[in-house]
């Protein structure tokens, strides 16, 4: 599904190298944490992986379903059957939830050879997914997250997630800022959308939204690249430990 | 050769004027306020561009082109307006043709007691006091051609009038066509609006014009809001791309009154707008809200004041500007806070989106303040979409076209959101959509 070779990756126009070679390999079907401290680099990842304009690829592939996605633009990969759940949802005033989803839902369909939705049968399709997450209808009548809480925004990233029904998902913090019944709600939309066919990867600081989102692999960032990788009890040993016995691993190695 | 035109431009509208075939209306406070104005068309000097409030507007398109006096008698049908009446005024619509009011495509019915929507003439005799009390004294523009002229000549006056304690629940459409069909015209509008004690009211006054010829429209209105007071009023500027609209807007504020204006404007060739608050007693609360849209090679200059006379008041501005083409902007934002006028709390903020290198944007935010214990934000800005905004829509799958239609769109709904009448949210959203080119359906409509 993602393969990612020697990655290395900094801010548009800084010196500061943030991703210094990431590999990475994400199998159809399965579910990937990327852990670390803050400033490790895992969102940098994410955004990268999307194509966010503001980061320059230094070197490195990233390959998507065995094509290499970095010369796309973000809408491409979007409709190729990449999705980015944003840490911070932007809000857009004045253009509605509804708009937004079924010009993105018709982009992908118009992408795989499927009909577009026209607005009536938008609404038929949307509903189920609304109840994924818990939201209601109203909230499609909305600007784009302007207003929304917190958790609400978060909800309604699930709610294009689900929508746009990507082949891989890069979930960048979903759960932080997060209270437990969000957190469950947002979790169980996850679950449920986890098929043998698509696959997963969360961005997250804490190993709490872990509990309900059992990943196959967990890697730990730090410093911009991957320190360790294990099963999902090394998210554990995270929970209990820190990041502190990694950091200092990663600083000698980098010594030697 | 420049004198000549220095010359002819000096005097245009005392010219025009002297050939104006005047209609009385019979109205005592409207024929007085009339001799008064006819001796000020000729004593006020047009402005030329060397007058600072007209430094970066030119009125060549005006003063270089022949304009005749727009009929009376203009024949209008009803599906001429179709497309701009509101459903939520269908029983409560003043139509004005070239100034005049229109009895057979008005419709008014089922006002409150004691309320009134029409012509002045005929106006019963609440609505004559109140004429009396405050025709023409609320325009107060220094020294104003514009304003005089069209008082000098006007032919009618559209009224609405809100009783004591009473709330209209459904907004009051004022339509104002001018007639440009056969050939270049000029024709005024003139709006007076009052509300009682306590009373409140949605107003929606609208301009669109026929013809392909050019037309000059001088508009005045003019609202008076008692204490407790709840004015809405909606100023559509729908023009003809060969309009030029000169217009004021003046409102006068009584305790704790609350006056939310919106302006939008889309056409003309020309529009000038000139809002005018006098915010003179306490507790009050006036909004002056625009959206302005410009392409092609429309300008649109708006110049307003808001005048904080009295203490403990609150003031809100939020001016937005979309240009494209070679479309012209002009903001000149006054906000003026007299020396005992403590405790105001005074927002203003002009947002300028520039779509093409050839349109430009003047901004000028104007905060007087002689009081001391005041809180008076203002802030202006000129640029671009946000990137943030633009990648959020990319990564889903919108391309990179779409999505700055999509976010244009949005920015312009800012304003036009608030406005209190669905029906006209939705015609301004369709016409907003069709200036950014976003695709919307009516089910979109926020």
């Amino acid at each position: 599904m993602l393969k990612i070779i020697d990655l290395h990756a900094r801010v548009e126009g800084e010196k500061e190298v943030i991703l210094k070679g990431i590999n990475l390999e994400i199998n159809k079907g399965e579910v990937h944490a990327i852990m670390g401290p803050n400033g490790s680099g895992k969102s940098t990842l994410a955004k990268v992986i999307a194509g966010h304009p503001a980061y320059e690829v230094i070197s490195g592939q990233v390959l998507f379903e065995g094509e290499d996605i970095l010369e796309m633009d973000p809408d491409e990969r979007a409709r190729l059957g990449l999705f980015l759940a944003f840490q911070y949802p932007v809000e857009v005033p004045g253009v509605s939830n509804a708009m937004l989803i079924r010009e993105a839902v018709n982009a992908v369909r118009k992408e795989r050879g499927q009909d577009e939705f026209d607005p009536l049968e938008f609404e038929d399709f949307i509903v189920d997914k609304l109840k994924l997450v818990e939201m209601d209808e109203k909230f499609l009548d909305r600007s784009v997250n302007a207003g929304f809480s917190g958790g609400e925004k978060k909800r309604n990233e699930i709610l294009q997630l689900a929508a746009m029904e990507p082949r891989l998902s890069l979930l960048d913090e979903t759960d932080s800022g997060l209270d437990i019944d969000a957190l469950r709600i947002v979790s169980e939309g996850i679950n449920s959308l986890r098929t043998s066919e698509n696959s997963f990867m969360l961005v997250t600081h804490y190993q709490r939204i872990l509990n309900y989102i059992k990943p196959d692999k967990v890697h730990v960032l730090i410093d911009g690249r991957i320190a360790k990788s294990g099963g999902s009890e090394l998210a554990l040993e995270l929970e209990d430990q820190g990041y502190d016995w990694l950091i200092k691993d990663a600083h000698v190695n980098g010594e030697a | 050769m420049e004198q000549a035109v220095q010359f002819k431009q000096s005097t245009y509208l005392k010219d025009l004027h002297e050939n104006v075939v005047k209609t009385e209306t019979g109205v005592d406070a409207v024929e007085q306020a009339r001799a008064a104005a006819v001796l000020n068309v000729d004593a006020w000097s047009f402005p030329t561009p060397r007058t600072e409030d007209w430094r970066q507007t030119s009125l060549k398109p005006l003063y270089q082109q022949d304009f005749a006096q727009a009929a009376i008698d203009s024949e209008i049908l009803a599906s001429d307006l179709e497309h701009i009446r509101l459903e939520e005024a269908s029983e409560a619509t003043i139509v004005m043709v070239n100034g005049k009011f229109h009895a057979g495509l008005s419709t008014i019915r089922s006002l409150p007691d004691g309320c009134y929507a029409g012509s002045a003439i005929g106006a019963p005799a609440s609505v004559q006091t109140a004429l009396g009390k405050q025709f023409s004294k609320v325009a107060r523009y220094d020294k104003d051609a514009f304003t005089a002229f069209n008082t000098a000549i006007l032919s009618d006056v559209a009224v609405v009038y809100v009783a004591k304690e009473v709330k209209v629940e459904n907004p009051i459409h004022i339509i104002n066509i001018t007639d440009a069909r056969t050939e270049n015209v000029y024709s005024t509008a003139r709006v007076f609006i009052y509300g009682e004690r306590h009373s409140d009211a949605t107003i929606v006054e609208d301009f669109i014009g026929l013809g392909d010829n050019s037309y000059f429209n001088t508009a005045v209105s003019e609202t008076v809001l008692e204490d407790e007071a709840h004015i809405t009023h909606v100023k559509v500027q729908r023009e003809t791309r060969k309009a030029i609209h000169i217009s004021r807007v003046a409102s006068l504020l009584g305790r704790g009154s609350n006056y939310n204006s919106y302006t939008v404007s889309i056409g003309a060739q020309l529009f000038r707008n000139e809002p005018l608050s006098l915010v003179d007693a306490e507790n009050a609360h006036a909004t002056l809200d625009g959206l302005v849209l410009v392409d092609g090679n429309q300008i649109s200059d708006t110049h307003s004041s808001l005048d904080h006379m009295k203490p403990n008041c609150t003031s809100h501005q939020l001016h937005k500007v979309i240009a494209n083409g070679s479309g012209h902007s002009v903001f000149n934002g006054k906000i003026f806070v007299r020396k005992d006028s403590q405790l105001i709390d005074a927002f203003q903020e002009n947002r300028n989106l520039l779509l093409s290198e050839n349109a430009n944007v003047f901004t000028k935010p104007q905060l007087e303040i002689f009081a001391d214990d005041v809180k008076c934000s203002h802030g202006a800005t000129i640029g671009q979409l946000s990137e943030d905004e633009l990648f959020y829509l990319q990564t889903r799958g919108i391309s990179r076209g779409d999505a700055l239609q999509m976010l244009t769109y949005g920015y312009a709904l800012e304003v036009i959101e608030n406005i209190p009448v669905p029906s006209l949210r939705k015609q301004l959203s369709f016409a907003v959509a069709e200036f950014t080119g976003a695709k919307i359906e009516a089910q979109d409509i926020v």
